[in-house]
């Protein structure tokens, strides 16, 4: 896949700042990648994504976006790309479809009529069954001030998705959102990957949301310091383990020591092992168990070991 | 002629593409004025107070002894004082929107930044006009007689003053970046600006400081100019008018162009720098 996003030693100091917020970062993203910027908080992730969405500019290096140059083609860029902010960026005293039809002419995609009706078929199609999809259908009439704040979201991803973006940026997204409107957005997104190919460039505190990306990157201080796949980056910061036991203790640690393994005795007897599962070690055990446990780490595991 | 295409959708020529987010943003501007009517209370409350209330007053203890129509005077000056100054709010609530991340959406559609404050200013005309027909009414339930000839030439030069409005308010919205800072300057500008610039007072025999003040005012020409145009032709335009159109004119070009590109680009580098 040909790279739609290149970034060549980004650099962001703010005035007066006596160290740069982002510091020499460099990293690509391929076409319909699924992309996690992660860190922990003033890693420089959000002046990182304000400075590729065009809205915060850079002290010096290299961007091109789905073939521009961020610096002299800064509008074709944002033709490109589509965004959610870390805080909601809607006319509340609009309604739901104001807002939608606002983004879509603002993009150059219709002819601004001032009703609804006036808009093309295509235009009302495309918003009709965006809402549905998002479940926001009965209320596209409303002023967005009556929404919820997971409601609010949705309909700023309806907007965001209104004119194909060939990269969606997603900073932070489901911020101040319930178990079930997380849900709902990660379903719609992952639908749409699917469906349109869409890159996603992601940044979030919650480490799950980024378990089933293609690629991930960690920032923290301003620089990169580690990036890969969610497995290699598993593989590289934790360690998997088993947590066994049995009636007679004695002769499993001694059947585990005969095996190199070298088990931590604690409550249980904890393996650690590389393979990519556990049954290298379990075949060779003769002493009946009476607990078997397979610890995975998470790509949160990884994060919290990387952020300490 | 230039192109451009968004995912192989529908191609809008670049130009028109400009001037169709300009009307969005006005369209958003109406919208949000008629849902939202405090602009338009204000705009209807402002010409009872002023006009008829503080303007009724003036008239009575000392509108005899200038030697020309004062009601007509005042008229005049509170149709444009009126206008220009709901512009000029209107395009401050921009620091408002900054407040509330939603330049933010503004600012990365693929449009020019000027096209963003061309449609602020085009669509908070719309009040200024609102402003404009509220203040008639008042006028003429004072009493105050307007030939439709002089209304219609107050009218055809109105969009000149919209801009010139536009631009002291983008130059306002350049330099400050807190609503409630940006209130109280253009509180306090509407205030100095109402008594010194000749909205209701006359300012053609101010001397000494108060004239330096009355001079550094954008609205003293767009007022002089509005009455050059409304008096030409008459006895009192003499009395009344201090500078010929052209001179006029010449001042709200110039003011108006440097306000509008200094304080577009300082609003735009604030909004990227922040």
């Amino acid at each position: 896949m040909p790279a739609i996003l290149t970034v060549e030693n980004l650099i962001k100091q703010y005035d007066k700042a006596k160290e740069p917020s982002v510091n020499g970062i460099s990293f690509t993203v391929n076409e319909g990648e699924f992309f996690a910027f992660l860190g922990p908080n003033g890693a420089g992730k959000t002046t990182t994504i304000s400075i590729l969405t065009t809205t915060l500019s850079k002290t010096s290096g290299t961007v091109r976006i789905a073939g521009y140059d961020l610096e002299k083609e800064a509008k074709d860029v944002r033709k490109h790309i589509g965004i959610i902010f870390q805080k909601p960026s809607l006319d509340l005293n609009l309604s739901a479809e104001e807002n939608i039809r606002l983004h879509a002419c603002m993009y150059g995609m219709y002819v601004y009529r001032p009703f609804f009706n006036w808009m093309p078929k295509d235009y009302k199609d495309r918003v009709v069954e965006l809402s549905e999809i998002m479940g926001i259908q009965e209320k596209l009439w409303k002023p967005l001030k009556t929404f919820s704040g997971g409601m609010q979201r949705k309909m700023e991803i309806v907007r965001s998705l209104i004119h194909s973006p060939k990269i969606l940026f997603l900073d932070e997204p489901s911020q101040g959102l319930d178990a079930i409107s997380r849900r709902a957005l990660w379903d719609y997104i992952n639908q749409t990957r699917k469906e349109n190919g869409t890159t996603v460039f992601l940044t979030t505190h919650y480490i799950d949301e980024a378990e089933n990306v293609d690629n991930v990157c960690m920032i923290k201080h301003g620089k990169i310091i580690l990036s890969g796949t969610p497995e290699e980056m598993k593989n590289t910061l934790t360690q998997k383990y088993l947590i066994l036991d049995a009636d007679n203790r004695d002769t499993l640690e001694r059947e585990l020591n005969a095996l190199g393994l070298n088990p931590q005795k604690d409550v249980h007897f904890k393996v650690s092992y590389e393979d990519a599962t556990p049954m290298n070690i379990l075949t060779k055990l003769h002493t009946p168990l009476t607990m078997m446990k397979v610890y995975e780490p998470s790509l949160e595991d990884a994060y919290i070991s990387l952020a300490e | 002629m230039n192109t451009t295409t968004v995912n192989n959708r529908r191609e809008i020529p670049k130009t028109a593409q400009e001037i169709n987010a300009v009307l969005t943003i006005a369209m958003r501007e109406i919208i949000t004025t008629i849902k939202v009517p405090t602009r338009i209370v204000t705009a209807i409350i402002w010409p009872i107070m002023f006009l008829w209330l503080m303007g009724g007053n003036l008239m009575q203890n000392m509108g005899t002894q200038v030697g020309y129509n004062f009601n007509q005077f005042m008229l005049t000056g509170m149709l444009i004082n009126g206008m220009f100054m709901m512009i000029v709010v209107g395009i401050t609530t921009l620091v408002e929107d900054r407040e509330n991340d939603f330049t933010q959406e503004m600012f990365v559609a693929p449009v020019s930044r000027y096209s963003i404050i061309i449609g602020k200013i085009v669509g908070t005309s719309f009040t200024g006009f609102i402003e404009f027909l509220a203040t008639i009414i008042v006028g003429l339930c004072m009493g105050i007689s307007i030939e439709a000839s002089q209304l219609l030439k107050l009218l055809a030069i109105s969009p000149l003053i919209c801009i010139a409005a536009g631009s002291l308010g983008v130059m306002i919205i350049g330099f400050i970046h807190n609503s409630s800072t940006a209130g109280l300057i253009v509180m306090t500008g509407s205030m100095l600006q109402m008594f010194l610039s000749g909205a209701l007072i006359p300012i053609n025999n101010t001397a000494g400081a108060i004239s330096v003040f009355s001079h550094i005012l954008p609205l003293t020409y767009c007022l002089d100019f509005a009455r050059g145009i409304f008096y030409a032709g008459t006895s009192d335009y003499s009395k009344i008018v201090m500078y010929s159109p052209p001179v006029n004119f010449e001042i709200i070009l110039t003011f108006t162009a440097v306000f509008f590109i200094l304080g577009t680009i300082s609003f735009v580098r604030s909004e990227k720098n922040r």
